[in-house]
């Protein structure tokens, strides 16, 4: 009786590679690119070093009454869940122009728009074409603001921070050198992390 | 917290999202995630879009690379490949790219930008058969025990089965397609009529059946909750494509879907309804059930789902005997008796049971 037995394909089908540690996820509801080391990598490249222009820019249209952090962090979702960003030429006019996509949508969303957003609209387009100098200074500033701010974590915090990320070491052996749990490591990565997001984002840089 | 300003609060908010994506970095970078950890992450990222990207961010700082700012005390040693043995493979991304925003769409900014969906949730009583009218003339029906949450969109009508079985029919071909998604699948079409119903137990998300009354459905793998969150924020479609991994069903057909396990994505199985199955099968719209033959073990599993109160076989000669038969669905009570009458069987009641004995 039975005409077809079709599997719907996933690309995580076959033979699974590592039996031992394998657990069964069945249908994972994300896919890998969120949690690759390339995307990360390229969003470090050429998305970070824009994201202090990003906010700036984003900052001066805040009266029209989004929160700018919401749309720096959708708009990194977007990015980092693109299927293919190989075709990306330029990154930073691409991370305004989906920022800028982001706000639309959060004013369209709200209740009450201000009158001037539409108007503003407009020129919010126009600032996505055209990259100030000072904008591509700042490019090479902002790296500096990471440096500053890894400089500026508690001593351990900053240990394990430079060797992960500098030196470019896994966590169990910066455990090891620095004889302490992995387990610790990992919290002073996490903790890291969250004083460069705060710094680097919100804290450090600049509240007009 | 909570009477401070709004600024205030959502600043606390910001700063909650990377608290938690930096430990989830710092996790996600220290080892293989355990199944319930992948799980309280999916979860997490799917409560909304900007945790995926704070997560994202996070990563971004944890990886970015500087020309050794920093004096580096002993030699440089690269790890031999960051893909230890022993990760779990990671799973598909396929959900993901369905719902990964394509700027140039974005940036169009007409009508394609999707308004969200008003939702509205329907639920239906055991032993109630609802009707549901939609403003186009499409018909949705829910049978006993059901509930289904619609959102309607511009470019189709989306809705959500999430407990029981429905019923819909589209009303007249449309380029809006009619979508239902169940944890397993959705079905979509433009022109068909079809009957859906889950099955809970077993296996993770349960079963599915769906008996397709006119038309063309196609059967697909449905978008992960993430995937939806994405899809909510980025206004993009998760359009109906004719691909290899969706699954055509004709009028006639039933199509048995259930998870494959670790790994094997969801099965999908179709066969050809026996002439008058079908008709039998769609009799609740009507409050009725019909049997042709069943086991009474499975009639009884039937009647089951309509009533609060249900039967007991107490003699094992009666639960392989077959029953035909046109019942109404909440009439617990008549069937009982004709069965007794048919079998030569007693019944007696004790609270909520019927038993039938010899």
């Amino acid at each position: 009786m039975q005409e077809r037995h079709d599997a719907i394909a996933r690309p995580q089908d076959g033979p699974s590679p590592a039996p031992v540690a394998h657990t069964p996820l069945g249908d994972a509801p994300f896919g890998d690119a969120p949690f690759g080391d390339e995307r990360a990598r390229w969003l470090a490249t050429h998305i970070l070093p824009h994201e202090h222009g990003l906010r700036a820019w984003l900052r001066s249209k805040a009266f029209l009454g989004f929160d700018v952090d919401d749309v720096v962090q959708e708009t990194y979702a977007i990015l980092v869940a693109k299927a293919c960003v190989a075709g990306i030429e330029n990154p930073r006019a691409y991370a305004f122009q989906t920022a800028y996509s982001v706000v639309v949508r959060l004013l369209r969303q709200s209740r009450v728009v201000p009158i001037a957003a539409v108007a503003d609209l407009s020129a919010l387009e126009a600032v996505v074409d055209a990259p100030s100098p000072e904008e591509v200074t700042s490019a090479r500033q902002e790296l500096r603001l990471i440096q500053d701010a890894i400089a500026d974590l508690p001593r351990q915090t900053r240990r394990a921070f430079v060797m992960r990320r500098v030196e470019g070491l896994p966590q169990q052996e910066i455990a090891r050198r620095m004889r302490l749990s992995e387990n610790t490591v990992e919290k002073h990565i996490a903790r890291g992390l969250r004083l460069l997001a705060e710094r680097f984002g919100r804290g450090g840089a600049g509240i007009e | 917290m909570g009477e401070g300003s709004r600024g205030v609060s959502a600043r606390q908010t910001a700063a909650v999202v990377d608290l938690a994506a930096a430990g989830w970095a710092a996790r996600l970078d220290a080892r293989a995630l355990t199944a319930d950890e992948r799980r309280a992450l999916d979860a997490w990222l799917a409560a909304d879009v900007r945790h995926l990207g704070a997560l994202a961010r996070a990563r971004a700082l944890l990886l970015s690379r500087l020309d050794a700012p920093f004096p580096v005390g002993a030699p440089v040693t690269t790890p031999a490949g960051s893909a230890a043995p022993g990760r779990v493979p990671l799973p598909s991304r396929r959900g993901l790219l369905a719902a990964a925003a394509s700027v140039a769409g974005l940036a169009a900014l007409g009508a394609g930008m999707r308004q969200p969906a008003a939702r509205q949730a329907y639920s239906s009583a055991v032993g109630e058969v609802r009707h549901i009218p939609l403003d186009d003339g499409s018909t949705l029906t829910l049978n006993t025990d059901s509930a289904v949450t619609l959102a309607d969109e511009a470019g189709r009508r989306l809705v959500y089965l999430e407990r029981g079985e429905a019923f819909f029919e589209v009303a007249s071909r449309t380029d809006r397609p009619f979508v239902l998604r169940g944890p397993l699948v959705q079905l979509a079409t433009n022109d068909g009529a079809c009957c859906a119903r889950l099955n809970p137990g077993g296996a993770p998300g349960g079963t599915m059946t769906v008996a397709v009354v006119s038309g063309t459905v196609a059967v697909e793998g449905a978008p992960s909750a993430l995937a939806e969150t994405l899809e909510r924020a980025t206004g993009r479609d998760w359009t109906v494509r004719g691909g290899q991994d969706a699954v055509l069903a004709a009028a006639g057909q039933q199509v048995s879907v259930r998870a494959g396990g670790a790994g094997h994505g969801t099965l999908v199985s179709v066969e050809t309804m026996a002439p008058g199955a079908l008709d039998r099968a769609l009799m609740w719209r009507e409050g009725r059930l019909a049997f042709a033959g069943e086991t009474l073990a499975q009639a009884v599993a039937d009647f089951a789902r309509y009533s609060r109160r249900r039967i007991v076989l107490a003699s094992d000669r009666l639960a392989p005997r077959h029953v035909s038969g046109l019942f109404n669905a909440t009439d617990i009570d008549g069937f009982a008796h004709a069965v007794a009458v048919a079998f030569n069987a007693k019944y007696r009641q004790e609270g909520d049971v019927i038993i039938l004995y010899d």
